[in-house]
């Protein structure tokens, strides 16, 4: 019942939707008219650059690639008929997939592995690094309020859709993180 | 969206700048034709990977938390979940919400809600600073990992009701969290039935009550008038935890927190805090640490915020092994008993870039190694639930096996289990080699009907906590769970 009550509105429908990519027969399925394929290509391509910066921020550069196209597979096998903020739409994906990845103990182990391997890179941005840690003292929630916030302009409305809460817990967490953040700077 | 004239602008240049260095080394998006016009889930995908490897398999139930309102819905993929809590911040009501430092309208209670400071390690040192990064040294217990979470809205042990909840604190106005406790709530317009291990009739009101040996309580009642009161006590003895329950009296639902007036008797506890449940705020820094000695791992967690949250906090799970205050922060040690074991008084405050260090390693021990665990019938498992993006604290639940006419059941219970503001429903899944049976059950317990008894092979369980789009929320892991 709660599939049907979330075709119905909105934020509950992209949450749905997000959810119903290896459902088959959603009750949502049928309704409503369908982006078009081009569409979310157009929309992917627009947005690539952001959606990968931003798993690159959440979950470092070795695995952003993959949480991407693990999102954007799960996207494209949608019924994207109750979207209507494409955008919003992806961005959330790629939350969802950082935040599986967070709990992914063979990604965790061989991201560990990596990052010491990038200790003896050259190549690593230590600068990238480093800020990363930084950001790290916030959850990943704070992290990608702080995103949007800070790098891709977004309001408390925009991420609040993104995260599927309230514009004042967005506010809330984006105060928490600031606190958070002066903290680390100031050390 | 820095403003100019805000005088943090130049922290939002800083972050600004965090934020684009984070993202330097950004690798190339991922190529359009490695997902485009893929009309089903692929073998790129783990989830669909996950569930088509389930296929035939069970998918589960689902039960919730004590005396709640269950919401059942079958999908079309035979996965039955059951609602189990709506701890939503949209039962949030508002109307008669307080804030914690509103005083309570009993004669009996302090004006104050100030936490109290116990005199477990805070004794004398009035001024301690809060500890949010809790370590010990590394002789004492060398510290491995580290975690943090924030959490608000908050509604107190996932008990679902469509009307504000009052929640309050009877303790001890010295010992606080440290010593015996009760936290009460009083439940409105809800269908709800009291159970117990024990019906106690006090001046004409009857009481169902549930004493746990390791010191935590239980207990539930029909006010009379409609409501329904509920307390869990920690540290209170079955005379002690009737005599609280003897000296609470129902306010008037007029009144701002209409929960209960308390008569302070010769236990020496006092109503000391209250608001309105839906609203907690507060938050928990832990790290883990190894004592070299022993081998032994400890979990050290400090616990900030509201009151209400403190109490809750060290109340909804296990007794752990030593609480005591550092200021106005609740410090908890979890651990094996142990002469070398930290105390409270080995806790400090890290070092900003010590704890960031410790942050950045994989929580310890690897949460999501494959979990062994032998269980035997009637014997509890206790596993922990964690949250996937750490926005809720750490919690547990116990598991057992049981018998029934020949068939093995099982048992999954969740009073101990604290949930995500936006969890919706319970999901357990049993091993794909399992062809058992979908059962649902209404209390604090799941019944998960497993095979005929006895239970012989091993077989994996993995619980976990889903939001209304079935994104999951929190996890067991997976647990292999071995019969012996």
């Amino acid at each position: 019942m709660h599939r049907e009550a979330g075709c119905r509105n909105g934020a509950a429908s992209l949450r749905f939707l997000l959810a119903s990519v290896t459902h088959t027969r959603g009750p949502c399925r049928s309704t409503g008219v369908s982006v078009a394929a081009e569409t979310l290509e157009a929309a992917y391509r627009r947005h690539s650059d952001e959606l990968i910066r931003y798993a690159t921020v959440l979950v470092g550069p070795d695995d952003a690639s993959d949480v991407v196209t693990d999102a954007m597979v799960r996207v494209f096998a949608s019924d994207l008929s109750a979207v209507s903020n494409l955008r919003a739409f992806l961005f959330r994906a790629v939350h969802h997939r950082a935040i599986d990845h967070q709990r992914a103990g063979t990604r965790r182990r061989r991201r560990e592995a990596s990052y010491h391997a990038q200790q003896a890179d050259a190549a690593v941005d230590p600068i990238a690094a480093h800020a990363r840690a930084a950001l790290g003292v916030l959850s990943l929630q704070q992290r990608t309020v702080v995103f949007l916030t800070y790098w891709a302009d977004q309001t408390p409305a925009d991420i609040a859709e993104v995260l599927d809460v309230s514009e004042g817990t967005v506010r809330k967490q984006l105060a928490r993180a600031r606190a958070r953040l002066r903290e680390v700077l100031d050390d | 969206m820095t403003d100019p004239s805000d005088p943090n602008t130049e922290l939002d240049r800083a972050i600004a700048r965090l934020v684009g260095d984070a993202g330097a080394d950004t690798p190339q998006p991922p190529d359009i034709s490695a997902f485009a016009r893929t009309g089903e889930p692929t073998s790129s995908d783990p989830t669909g990977r996950r569930r088509l490897a389930m296929v035939g398999a069970l998918l589960l139930i689902v039960g919730a938390v004590a005396g709640v309102m269950y919401v059942t819905g079958r999908d079309d993929d035979g996965v039955t979940t059951v609602r189990p809590i709506d701890s939503s911040p949209t039962d949030a009501g508002g109307d008669i919400a307080t804030t914690p430092s509103e005083a309570p309208t009993v004669s009996s209670a302090p004006a104050s809600s100030e936490s109290p400071t116990p005199s477990t390690s805070a004794e004398g040192s009035p001024a301690v600073a809060n500890i949010t990064r809790p370590v010990t040294e590394p002789l004492t217990c060398d510290p491995v990992s580290a975690r943090e979470t924030f959490t608000e809205g908050l509604t107190l042990f996932a008990r679902p009701s469509t009307n504000p909840i009052p929640i309050q604190v009877v303790a001890d106005p010295v010992d606080g969290p440290v010593g015996p406790f009760a936290v009460v709530q009083r439940f409105f317009g809800d269908d709800r039935r009291p159970t117990g291990d024990e019906a106690v009739d006090i001046d004409g009101t009857t009481f169902w009550i549930r004493l746990v040996d390791d010191g935590n309580g239980v207990a539930e009642w029909d006010v009379g008038d409609g409501s329904f009161g509920y307390v869990r006590s920690r540290g209170l003895d079955r005379s002690a935890l009737v005599a609280l329950l003897g000296a609470l009296e129902p306010r008037p639902v007029t009144v701002s927190i209409p929960g209960f007036d308390y008569s302070s008797g010769a236990s020496g506890l006092e109503l000391l805090h209250e608001q309105m449940n839906t609203d907690v705020a507060g938050e928990v820094g832990s790290s883990e640490c190894v004592v070299a000695s022993t081998g032994y791992a400890y979990r050290i967690s400090a616990i900030n915020g509201d009151p209400v949250f403190q109490y809750g906090g060290v109340i909804d799970r296990l007794v752990p092994l030593e609480v005591g205050m550092h200021g106005s922060t609740l410090i908890v040690i979890d651990g094996v008993p142990d002469p070398a074991a930290p105390t409270v008084d080995d806790v400090v405050d890290a070092d900003p870039g010590a704890w960031l260090a410790l942050r950045s390693r994989p929580p310890w021990p690897e949460e999501s190694e494959l979990r062994t665990e032998n269980i035997r019938e009637g014997a509890d498992v206790v596993v922990p639930i964690d949250s996937v993006d750490g926005s809720t604290p750490q919690s547990y639940l116990t598991l057992r096996l049981s018998t029934r006419e020949g068939v093995t059941f099982l048992e999954v219970a969740t009073a101990d289990a604290v949930l995500a503001s936006d969890a919706a429903f319970w999901r357990t899944t049993i091993d794909p080699g399992n062809d058992g049976v979908t059962t649902a059950s209404v209390g604090p317990v799941m019944g998960l009907r497993i095979g005929d008894a006895p239970l012989g092979e091993p077989i994996e369980v993995t619980v976990s906590v889903i939001d209304g789009g079935e994104f999951v929320l929190q996890s067991t892991g997976t647990i292999t769970l071995i019969p012996s």
